[in-house]
């Protein structure tokens, strides 16, 4: 590349082997040089320097690209590309995701992909706001509720045992499979999920709150889902001493294996 | 050198040092032809605010977004 023009922006003499970055920003000062690693970076404001510079600089910008790994990007960008790149490598939840190729769509894969990163940036104590955001902004209401089912942990306790659970059963076939998970997609801004660490009377102390918010919002319905025998015999009690508030009977779909509720008060 | 970064106030600038330009709605366009907006991998058009940078490839033009990241990052390991 040639870096020939780049000579008139920096008055001290470098060594340009040893250039590996020009970082364009807004700092109102000439052109100085940075040390990183090893790496020199010389910082350019581009608004105050002179007509010639910046045709120098617009001239060099897209030669980057046909270096080995050329790239420009902006910072915000490049510091996100990094924080991935290093939350990638932990390999925490690259089994998670290889469990779920070919069970979900490519698209739910590629939110929960991003939502994983979302949970782990979260607990890295980064601002995840934003991010979240982008996954909305691409993914509407799915990306939003993929991301909070995801950051409950509910990928691993409740939708990794409902496939284990429903392959267990004769009649099983993947459609069914994505029937239900559906389901759960939908449904989880008025859901409640049964763990094995909920009480039964926790439980009821939760729907009976999440059914007073519900109802404050203008919304009638609760939907309650839970895998395995003990959290279905937990939910089929819960629902004898919670009957007074429903309006009408339960719709009740369960096997041995899992059950999934929708109450109406 | 490889590596060209720019805080966010330098957009406009690296946009225009690669021969596009910003049109009234804030989208990447062709600098001689603002009725043709720059699209990303996915297809997608790219707002000046959004934008998140280009990589080699002829050029190929990225937003800042999680998802758009984590594409770029698959494309360079």
């Amino acid at each position: 590349m040639d870096l020939s023009k780049l000579k008139d922006l920096i008055k001290v003499h470098i060594d340009f082997s040893k250039l590996k970055e020009i970082h364009l920003l807004s700092d109102n000062k000439a052109p100085n040089i940075t040390y990183n690693d090893n790496r020199v970076i010389i910082n350019v404001d581009p608004s105050v320097q002179t007509p010639e510079i910046l045709k120098s600089l617009s001239h060099v910008i897209p030669q980057v690209l046909n270096e080995k790994g050329g790239l420009v990007i902006e910072d915000g960008s490049k510091k996100l590309l990094d924080n991935y790149s290093v939350i990638y490598k932990r390999g925490k939840y690259k089994d998670l995701l290889d469990y779920f190729k070919g069970k979900l769509s490519a698209h739910d894969l590629e939110i929960l992909r991003a939502s994983l990163y979302i949970r782990e940036a979260f607990e890295d104590h980064q601002s995840v706001s934003d991010l979240k955001n982008d996954l909305v902004a691409r993914y509407g209401t799915r990306g939003n509720n993929i991301c909070n089912l995801c950051s409950a942990g509910y990928f691993e306790t409740l939708i990794k045992p409902l496939y284990e659970q429903m392959l267990n059963e004769s009649d099983f076939t993947p459609e069914k499979f994505y029937a239900r998970y559906e389901v759960i997609i939908l449904q989880i801004p008025f859901a409640v999920f049964v763990s094995h660490a909920n009480t039964p009377e926790e439980l009821v102390s939760l729907i009976i709150s999440k059914i007073e918010y519900n109802r404050k919002y203008g919304v009638h319905r609760l939907y309650i889902h839970g895998i395995g025998e003990t959290n279905v015999k937990k939910i089929k009690e819960i629902l004898g001493m919670i009957k007074t508030h429903f309006i009408e009977e339960p719709e009740v779909d369960s096997s041995h294996g899992y059950i999934n509720v929708t109450i109406h008060y | 050198m490889n590596l060209i970064t720019f805080e966010k106030s330098a957009r406009k600038f690296v946009i225009r040092a690669f021969g596009k330009s910003v049109d009234d709605e804030g989208f990447l366009v062709e600098k001689d032809n603002h009725n043709q907006r720059i699209i990303s991998p996915e297809g997608l058009e790219i707002q000046e605010k959004q934008f998140g940078g280009v990589k080699k490839g002829s050029e190929i033009y990225f937003g800042s977004d999680l998802i758009s990241i984590i594409h770029l990052f698959d494309s360079l390991v």
